[in-house]
C-alpha cells in the first residue's frame, strides 16, 4: 500500500468514519507497519493533550465585560438626552404647523381670502358695528 | 436541548435589561470562549479584549439572536470571527525581526522540552498551538479543543468539510512536527 495513502488514513480516522475498505487497508497497514503504529500514538497523545487542554482569560473577566456593557449603555442614555429633546421638539412642531394650516384652511374658506382682516377676525366689522360691538359690551346687561 | 430552553429564557430576562441575566450568560460561555480566542491568540492582553469583545457584540445584537443556533455556537462564530480578524491586523504589523522571533520561540520550545522534561505537555501544546498557521489553529481550536465535528466546524468557519478534514491533517503533521523531541 501506497505509503501517504496510509498517513492519509490515519489522519482521517480521527475526525471521519471510514469505509470497510478503508478501515479494513489501514488496520492491515497498522499491523505491519510499526512507524505507522507509533505515528497513531503520537498523534492520539497530541489530541488527548489538546482535548484536555483549558485556556482561562485573567480573573474577574465577567466583572470586565459587564462594567464595558454598563459604561456602554451610559454613553447610549447621555447620547440619547438631546436626541430625545430633538424628537420631541419635532413633534411639537408638526402639531404646530399642523393647527396653523387647518386655522388658514377654515378662514380661507369662511371669510374666501387670507387678509389681515380675515385673520384678524375683523374683516365684516363695520366702525358701527365696533362701536354698538363695545357698547353692548359695557351696558347690554 | 434543555440548555438552549434554559439560554432562551436567560437572554428574555436580559433582553428585558436584566443585567444578572446577561452576567450569568457571560459566567457560562467564558470558559469556551477563553478556549476559542485564547487558543487562536495565546494568552495575551489582545486575547481579553477579543473575549470582552465577543460578549459587548453579542449584547449588542440580543434583539437579534433568535436561538436557531445553539448560543455556544453563535459566540464560537463571532469569538472564531474576531479572533481571525485580530491575527489579520497583527500580521498587518508583523515585521521580519517579529517573524525571526517567532522562530527563535519555535527553537527556545525544543531547547526548553529537553532541559526540562518535567515541563507539562498540556503547556506545550498550547505553546505549539500558537505557532501553527492560523487557518490550521481555528480547525484545531474547534474540533480538537471544543470537540465540535468536522461539519459543525465546517459551518463555523463558512469552509468544506473536505477543507477542514486537510486542514485538520496537515495541522497535526505541523503540530507534531513542532512537538517533537519535546514531549514525545
Amino acid at each position: 500500500m501506497d505509503k501517504n495513502r496510509k498517513y492519509e488514513l490515519l489522519y482521517a480516522s480521527f475526525d471521519r468514519a471510514l469505509s470497510p475498505e478503508e478501515k479494513y487497508f489501514l488496520e492491515k497497514a497498522l499491523k505491519e507497519d510499526p512507524m505507522l503504529r507509533k505515528e497513531k500514538e503520537e498523534i492520539t497523545e497530541i489530541r488527548t493533550n489538546l482535548k484536555t487542554a483549558s485556556f482561562r482569560f485573567k480573573p474577574g473577566f465577567s466583572n470586565r465585560v459587564l462594567e464595558k456593557i454598563r459604561e456602554e449603555g451610559n454613553r447610549v442614555i447621555e447620547m440619547d438626552v438631546p436626541s430625545q429633546l430633538f424628537s420631541l421638539f419635532r413633534k411639537v412642531a408638526i402639531t404646530g404647523v399642523a393647527a396653523i394650516i387647518i386655522l388658514l384652511l377654515s378662514i380661507y374658506l369662511t371669510s374666501g381670502s387670507l387678509n389681515k382682516s380675515s385673520v384678524l377676525g375683523v374683516d365684516s366689522f363695520s366702525d358701527d358695528n365696533l362701536v354698538s360691538y363695545l357698547l353692548y359690551e359695557d351696558f347690554g346687561e | 436541548m434543555k440548555q438552549r430552553g434554559e439560554d432562551l429564557k436567560t437572554l428574555e430576562k436580559a433582553r428585558k435589561g436584566d443585567h444578572m441575566a446577561f452576567a450569568r450568560i457571560v459566567r457560562k460561555y467564558e470558559p469556551m470562549v477563553a478556549n476559542v480566542v485564547i487558543g487562536m491568540l495565546g494568552n495575551t492582553p489582545e486575547a481579553d479584549d477579543v473575549g470582552q469583545e465577543v460578549f459587548i457584540r453579542f449584547y449588542r445584537a440580543l434583539d437579534h439572536f433568535r436561538g436557531e443556533a445553539a448560543l455556544g455556537t453563535y459566540l464560537t462564530r463571532i469569538a472564531i470571527n474576531l479572533s481571525l480578524n485580530e491575527l489579520k491586523k497583527k500580521k498587518r504589523t508583523v515585521s521580519l525581526f517579529t517573524r525571526n522571533q517567532q522562530n527563535a520561540g519555535y527553537d527556545d520550545i525544543s531547547d526548553e522540552g529537553r532541559s526540562h522534561e518535567k515541563k507539562d505537555n498540556e503547556e506545550l501544546v498550547k505553546k505549539a498551538l500558537e505557532m501553527l498557521d492560523p487557518r490550521f489553529r481555528s480547525v484545531v481550536v474547534l474540533r480538537m479543543i471544543e470537540g465540535y465535528d468536522t461539519k459543525e466546524t465546517s459551518r463555523i468557519l463558512e469552509i468544506p468539510v473536505g477543507t477542514v478534514l486537510s486542514r485538520l491533517a496537515r495541522a497535526q503533521k505541523q503540530l507534531k512536527k513542532i512537538l517533537e523531541n519535546v514531549i514525545l
